[in-house]
Parts: structure tokens; sequence; C-alpha cells
């Protein structure tokens, strides 16, 4: 290696870009070539003092000023409001939504209710219970008619084919308790 | 934009916006005109910008403003004025205030040196002699930054350190200190 190869590979000595081999060569050249070294201990001198050159920090009144001038305020936010928006901004709104319905659930699943409170047993009279019989009877006697009208038009409009034959079985076996007054 | 992702973008990267600014124009005034003035195009410009190139457009926003900054001290011919005062006062921050009274004025000398050559080179050399050797980015940050291949940048960075060594040793009549 000569003294013009060595200035043409310095910068890639200096940054590490070279073989083992390229960089013995270097050396052995280095070893007897006093010009060379010099030219290589000026230039990783000037390095030196370059990263040495110290990294100052923005003065912060330059960034109240740019707050202040694009209108950004320092607002008092809740810790969970902004746990919130630092993880909104990452996670999308689908997942998001998934996160706030689980959150109701689980609070609609383990908040403690309130005990139920026992119901005073009222007490009805022999009158009463006599009335509300009748009012009962009466009841399923209008649900037989319209159970009975429903299975006349199902059989004359609606099961005519024969091909329904199963269905108007099964629907006339449901409704068998109801047509013979709710006893099974 | 929200305010919150504004200020956390605004805090991670003012200093790099300074630094270069600072080392760029070695004027702390226009420094500080520089970083407010990148940081509130970034507000404006959000919605322009991929979260993925933030850094590379911040870094050449601020390289055109400092040398629309540079160019306009020359114009206004007011290097004069400003050397006796925000100069000064950019060397006296080089200089480490542990150092004795003998170093301090050793290292006062040197630093101004270097901001001297520093300052003497080309637009396109300064800026990415200070993104190298001073900023310590990458060469593919700064590659993308000037616009210019990976080897180009390289050749640059080489030119620019042979050029501040030439300079420097010129200036300081070969007295340069050698670690």
């Amino acid at each position: 290696m000569d003294c013009r190869e060595f200035n043409h590979i310095l910068f890639d000595y200096i940054e590490g870009h070279l073989s083992l081999k390229q960089r013995r060569a270097i050396k052995t050249h280095l070893n007897h070539c006093t010009k060379c070294q010099t030219a290589l201990s000026q230039y990783e001198s000037i390095l030196a003092k370059l990263h040495r050159l110290p990294k100052f920090k923005c003065p912060d009144a330059v960034i109240d000023r740019v707050f202040e001038s694009v209108n950004v305020r320092e607002t008092k936010t809740s810790l969970l409001f902004e746990i919130y928006q630092r993880f909104s901004e990452r996670l999308s709104w689908k997942v998001s939504f998934a996160a706030v319905i689980i959150i109701i659930l689980m609070i609609s699943l383990f908040y403690p209710r309130k005990e139920k409170k026992d119901y005073e047993q009222t007490i009805y009279t022999a009158e009463e219970i006599e009335q509300a019989k009748k009012d009962v009877e009466l009841a399923l006697g209008y649900f037989h008619y319209y159970a009975k009208k429903t299975e006349m038009i199902l059989e004359d409009q609606v099961f005519t084919k024969p091909l329904v034959k199963p269905i108007k079985s099964t629907i006339k076996k449901a409704f068998k308790p109801l047509l013979s007054g709710g006893k099974l | 934009m929200k305010q919150t992702q504004f200020k956390k973008i605004v805090n991670d990267y003012k200093d790099l916006i300074y630094n270069q600014a600072y080392y760029f124009t070695s004027h702390k005034d226009d420094a500080e005109d520089i970083t407010q003035e990148v940081l509130i195009k970034l507000w404006h410009h959000q919605r322009n910008i991929k979260r993925v190139s933030l850094k590379t457009w911040l870094l050449k926003v601020t390289r055109n403003l400092c040398i629309d900054y540079s160019r306009k001290r020359k114009e206004l011919f007011l290097n004069e004025i400003h050397n006796d005062t925000s100069k000064s006062t950019f060397i006296e921050s080089l200089v480490d205030p542990k150092l004795n009274p003998e170093e301090e004025i050793i290292s006062r000398d040197l630093m101004e040196n270097i901001t001297h050559v520093i300052n003497e080179l080309p637009e396109k050399i300064r800026s990415i002699v200070i993104m190298r050797d001073i900023q310590d980015l990458t060469y593919d940050i700064i590659s993308k930054t000037m616009g210019l291949p990976l080897n180009s940048v390289k050749v640059y960075i080489h030119r620019g350190r042979k050029l501040l060594l030439k300079n420097l040793l010129e200036y300081s009549n070969n007295d340069f200190q050698q670690e």
C-alpha cells in the first residue's frame, strides 16, 4: 500500500468499513510512513473535537412561545383520560369500542347489588281468592276460543297441502293443553 | 394532531432542531427563531407529514431555514455587528466551565477556530458534517434529509472533514492540538 491508496481509503478506515486484511495493510503502511501517521492522527483529532462539541438544550422560552402561538394550552386532564388517550392512539376504534363494552359488562356484573327486600306477604280473603279463580277461568276461556279460531284458519287457509301435515300435527299437539282447558 | 401528541413530538425533537440551527448559524438568537418557526410549521402542516418521515421532515425544514437565515445575514451585512455579541456568546457556550483559566483560553481559541471553519464550509457540506459528526445521525437519515444517495453523503462527509482540518491548520497556524 502506498500513501495515495491510504488517503483513498482513510475515510472507510475511520468509519470501520474495511476488512481485516485491509486494516492490516494500513497498519503495515503506517508503521513506516510518518506522513500518513500524522494525517491519520490529525483526522482522528478533528473528529474527536467535533464529537465533543456540546449538545445544547433548547430554551424553554422558545417552546413556550411555540405553544402560545399555536394556542396549545396546559390543561389538567385526569389520569384516566391521559391513559385512555395514550392507548387510543395505538389501538383501532374497534378495539377501543370492544374494550368499553367489556368494561361496562364487568361493571354491571360485579357491581354490588342492593339486597332484595323480603316482600311482606299479603293475606287474601276467601272472596278475593274465589274472584281471582273466576277471572283466570274467564281468561282461559277467551284464550281457548281464539286458539280454536286460529286452528280453523290454519286448517282452511294455510295447511291445505299434504306437505305441511307434520307441522299441523305439531301445532295441534302444542295447542292441545290449551284447547282442553289448561289440563295436561 | 392532538395537543398531547404535538407536545410529545416537540419534546422529542426540540433539541435536535435547536442544535442543528445553532451550529449552522453560530447565532443563538437565529437558532431560537429557527426552532420556533420549524415547530410552528409542524403544527400547521401536520396533516401532510407521515409519522414515519417526521424526523427527516423536521431536519429538512430546519436546514432550509438555516440557509435562509444565513443568506439574509450576509445580505444585510450584519456579521460584523453580531460578531461582537451573539457570536461571542456562542463561543463562550462551547467552553467547558470546569477548565482552569489557561485551559479555558486554549479551549476558547480552539472552539472559535472550529466554529469559524464550520461556518466557512459550503452549505451542503456544513449541514452534513453537523448532522454526522456533531449530532451523530445515521447515514440513512442524512441521505433522506439531503435527498442524496448514501455514497454521495459519505463523499461529502469526507470532503468536509478534510476541509475542516485544512482550514483549522491554517487558522491556528499549524498549532492544531492533536489528541
